[in-house]
């Protein structure tokens, strides 16, 4: 398979002032991203899970180009990108990578019409001759399953999930070739996630895209995913293939996790890892506790590990965990 | 069982609005039995909430009551003055809001937000709390919710606590004096999965430690599972299924509890559902008969008319669907 | 066709569920029909102009003259209505002129909020705003000969920039809103962000300011006109109207009562239309 996307070593930092009146101006970096790195090969579906504060979607914004990387590198098909912010890139790069936002609600502009907002990618990229430009909006919506009529619509008119829909149809409009997914169902009803996201594993199939999936649902994660990078405080702590990540997980942080999530039957309590239940909370990314960022919430904590960043460390092929606890083996 | 503690019957209740008049709650029947713990599931849109704020009597200005009596320990909440529904809510029944952030008053600290709370509120003698009992019955119930420095607590103000945290004081606030009843409508929904976990413990425990009975609202069936006894399954304004948690998530009747469930992405894999076809119910124009019958794979012609009416298919398993109706099986 | 029909209807709606904003429409509609048939509908239009009659001056109002007569025999109604034009010419000139330069700047500055183009401009803005706009009004109409389209230019010096720092205010914050992050990862050009996904956004608290400020434009005018910086006499003018009848206060009221009464009167007309203006343009569905 051939490595579309690299993301190496790569880190965002905000500063952020935290002066107050008696200390005024005391600039501190918020570190966001600090030292990321992972790979996506074509037709891959990636999962980028973390809970909020784990910076997963300023990897995505930077991928994007919203950001500009602080360090690191980013390589889209053996091109470095991450130094140029999205109004330097060229159009043939921009076409390439698209995005489906959270929450549609606020990704397609209110005061257009689903045929506005679909139009704009199709003249940017010259997609299509004048003439036709009507005819492939309605090949788009017929694409995710939309009736023609929805051109004239505006956004707050139709679901939440249809709104999700012409935002799919909008990022497939130009052929991309990855996709990034900013968690694209968490503002929707389960019955409506469904629909969209089995939209998109077939478009995944028929049009040869390949998903950066950013999340916190693990239970899509298991279904959608080939494999799964865990992010907490900015850092990948495990990366697995999807199997190996939820019949072995290995980072404490990862058990955590799993062992939190609520679930409907009893085949996926079995899944559960049971050692290990849910304390403390994720710290503030201005204030990370030196050491291991998980140290003051992991129950199986070593004395160095709160004196020591861990070395991420391959345990078995392709599953890389980042934790003291498999050092020695 | 024991005692029954809420009984809502035939409830009816729309809301006016430009358009017409919104038909959402179409007879719904609901019981709540002295600490049990119940849960009301259903999607945007379903009318849980409607459900809850009928029994707060917090309905919006535009809503209108049509029909339907909500019983409170034989009372009728609809019809009790309005000093009686005030005393209800300071003595009996409590709410856990999904959002704290906008439940809690940003300009004042929590003290003083949980003081005005407890000073209203009865002990469990049934006296008004004294002002010199406040204090120390608000750091019990920090304690209690696992906040760790109490009183450094009660001197914050919402924005300095985390929204775990916010939370956490939200609920220590709502059982901090007896209730028979709390109501917790989307408590976790904002929350990151490893605090929602301690949350929905949290919830648990002090409901159970405090023979409370719990209705739980949710969207997430997966939260309802993990937290109830019963589930009331609803759909369109109305209850489609209602049976001991573990049975209908297990072994659910009503197409609509299947498509809904087979939505579900499992940890376990096996991939799920590809969503159920057409919107929720419009309801101006709400479907004559069985709301759910335009999208049921299965309807039959007498769903599009008439009502279907709730069927035991097996003890404290009830259906309304006339898949499971003597009707059709003769 | 059928949807846009919709959307008028849906306007409409949005507009008349405050009823207060239908009686505004109604007040609106009045004065700019007699402003436009002033010449038809004035009982006595020769008195718009420089006309005598010295056996009716200073007439309190009555069957004949509703609303008396002036010093110099004028019925004071026919020299009202007739006065609505220059007020009128006054309030959608004056915002008509600024709107779009006042948009534009706060627009651009607003897209490039944070960079030196947002500090240089907007503190050009700030200038002006500090400058008192009456003050800046009576330099500017007392520097040129008064006459209307001098009031006019004074005013609308004074005003721009409030309608700068609004539309800055809000563009500034609709360039963080998700639809113009998704405009800018397609790949869209700068203009069309600027002009199809911002401006659109900001439009409705803009228009309803205009609709509000037609009132208070027409009041500057007014006062301006009171200071003898306005429409010159004979042509009749409200505020003109108002200073030349404060000398015979408080025996012949009439005079200055009813001219003030009418500055009154538009200005609540077209504020009472501004509410109005505001709920048509909510985006929010009923």
């Amino acid at each position: 398979m051939e490595e579309l996307l690299k993301v190496d070593n790569l880190k965002k930092y905000f500063p952020v002032n935290m002066g107050s009146i008696s200390h005024r101006r005391k600039i501190v970096d918020l570190k966001a991203v600090d030292g990321v790195s992972f790979y996506l090969n074509q037709q891959e579906t990636l999962a980028l899970v973390g809970e909020s504060g784990s910076g997963k979607s300023t990897v995505a914004g930077t991928i994007m180009g919203l950001y500009r990387a602080t360090g690191g590198k980013i390589w889209f098909r053996n091109m470095e990108i991450s130094m140029t912010d999205i109004t330097k890139r060229p159009l043939s790069l921009k076409k390439e990578i698209q995005t489906v936002f959270q929450d549609p609600g606020t990704s397609l502009n209110p005061r257009r019409t689903i045929g506005q907002s679909l139009e704009v990618p199709l003249r940017v990229h010259n997609m299509v001759g004048k003439g036709k430009v009507k005819e492939k909006i309605e090949e788009l919506l017929a694409t995710v399953e939309l009736p023609a009529n929805y051109m004239s619509k505006y956004p707050r008119t139709v679901g939440g999930g249809e709104r999700q829909l012409v935002a799919i149809a909008r990022a497939v409009a130009v052929s991309p070739s990855l996709i990034i997914l900013d968690e694209p169902t968490s503002a929707l009803d389960e019955s409506v996630q469904a629909k969209i996201i089995s939209m998109l594993v077939k478009l995944q199939a028929d049009l040869n895209l390949s998903y950066l999936f950013i999340t916190h649902n693990l239970g899509l994660v298991r279904n959608m995913a080939t494999r799964v990078e865990i992010m907490y405080l900015g850092k990948i702590y495990e990366s697995a293939s999807t199997m190996d990540f939820f019949t072995k997980p290995l980072h404490p942080y990862t058990q955590m996790l799993l062992s939190s999530i609520p679930v409907i039957s009893d085949e996926e309590r079995k899944l559960k890892p049971k050692q290990i239940t849910s304390t403390g909370e994720i710290p503030n990314p201005v204030d990370v506790p030196p050491g291991c960022g998980f140290n003051p919430r992991c129950p199986f904590k070593l004395e160095r590990c709160s004196r020591d960043d861990p070395p991420s460390v391959e345990v078995t092929s392709g599953h890389v965990v980042k934790c003291f606890l498999y050092n020695e083996s | 069982m024991s005692e029954l503690l809420l009984n809502i019957k035939d409830l009816k209740v729309g809301y006016r609005v430009y358009k017409g008049l919104l038909r959402v709650l179409n007879g719904v029947n609901i019981e709540i039995y002295k600490g049990e713990r119940v849960g009301i599931v259903g999607e945007t849109g379903s009318g849980k909430t409607t459900i809850a704020r009928s029994i707060l009597r917090i309905l919006p200005k535009a809503a209108k009551i049509f029909d339907g009596k909500v019983l409170f320990e034989d009372k009728d909440v609809l019809t009790m003055s309005k000093p009686e529904v005030s005393l209800l809510r300071r003595q009996q029944i409590s709410m856990i809001f999904q959002d704290p952030t906008a439940a809690l008053n940003p300009v004042s600290t929590i003290g003083s937000i949980m003081s005005d709370v407890i000073g209203y509120s009865y002990t469990a003698e049934g006296s008004r709390v004294k002002p010199s009992q406040i204090r120390e019955m608000a750091i019990n119930a920090l304690r209690l919710a696992s906040l760790p420095a109490p009183e450094r607590i009660l001197a914050s103000y919402p924005f300095q606590l985390s929204g775990g945290m916010r939370q956490r004081v939200f609920i220590a606030m709502a059982l901090a004096t007896p209730r028979s009843l709390v109501i917790a409508d989307e408590p976790t929904t904002n929350l990151d999965v490893t605090i929602q976990d301690q949350i929905l413990r949290l919830i648990k425990r002090l409901i159970d430690e405090k023979h409370t009975s719990l209705i739980l609202i949710s969207h997430s069936l997966d939260v309802v599972s993990e937290m109830t006894d019963r589930v009331y399954m609803t759909y369109g304004g109305t209850v489609v299924e209602q049976a001991n948690t573990r049975d209908l998530f297990e072994n659910p009747y009503h197409p609509y509890s299947r498509a809904l469930l087979s939505c579900i992405p499992r940890l376990s894999g096996g991939g799920f559902g590809s969503g159920i076809p057409g919107q929720m119910v419009d309801y101006l124009a709400a479907p004559r008969g069985c709301r759910f019958s335009p999208r049921c794979p299965k309807a039959l012609p007498v769903c599009r008319t008439e009502a279907p009416p709730l069927v035991e298919t097996e003890p404290g398993h009830k259906v309304a669907c006339f898949l499971f109706s003597e009707k059709q099986g003769s | 066709m059928e949807i846009f029909l919709d959307s008028i209807k849906n306007s409409i709606y949005k507009f008349s569920r405050n009823k207060v904003s239908i009686i505004g429409f109604f007040m609106v509609a009045m004065v700019i029909i007699v402003a436009i048939f002033a010449p038809l509908l004035a009982p006595y239009p020769k008195a718009a102009g420089a006309f005598i009659d010295f056996s009716n001056a200073s007439k309190p109002p009555s069957r004949a003259h509703f609303f008396g007569t002036d010093v110099v025999g004028r019925d004071i109604l026919s020299r009202v209505m007739f006065a609505f034009r220059g007020a009128l010419i006054m309030g959608l000139g004056v915002i008509a002129a600024i709107v779009p330069f006042g948009v534009l700047v706060g627009l651009f500055a607003g897209y490039y909020y944070g960079t030196w183009i947002d500090t240089v401009v907007m503190r050009i803005t700030d200038i002006f705003v500090t400058l008192p706009a009456l003050l800046l009004a009576l330099a500017v109409a007392s520097f040129g000969r008064p006459s209307l389209f001098n009031s006019m230019m004074a005013v609308a010096f004074a005003w721009w920039p409030f309608y700068a720092r609004l539309t800055y205010s809000m563009a500034s914050s609709v360039r963080n809103e998700t639809f113009v992050k998704a405009a800018q990862t397609i790949g869209a050009h700068k203009a069309h962000i600027i002009f199809k996904e911002i401006l659109p956004n900001c439009l409705a608290p803009i228009f309803t300011k205009m609709a509000l400020e037609i009132g208070w434009v027409i009041l500057v005018g007014a006062t301006l006109s009171f200071v003898g910086l306005g429409e010159q006499p004979p042509t009749a003018a409200l505020g003109t109207m108002v200073s030349d009848g404060a000398q015979y206060l408080p025996a012949q009221w009439w005079i200055s009562l009813f001219p003030a009464l009418a500055i009154c009167f538009m200005i609540l007309a077209f504020n009472l239309l501004g509410d109005g203006v505001k709920s048509m343009l909510s985006t929010e569905v009923l």
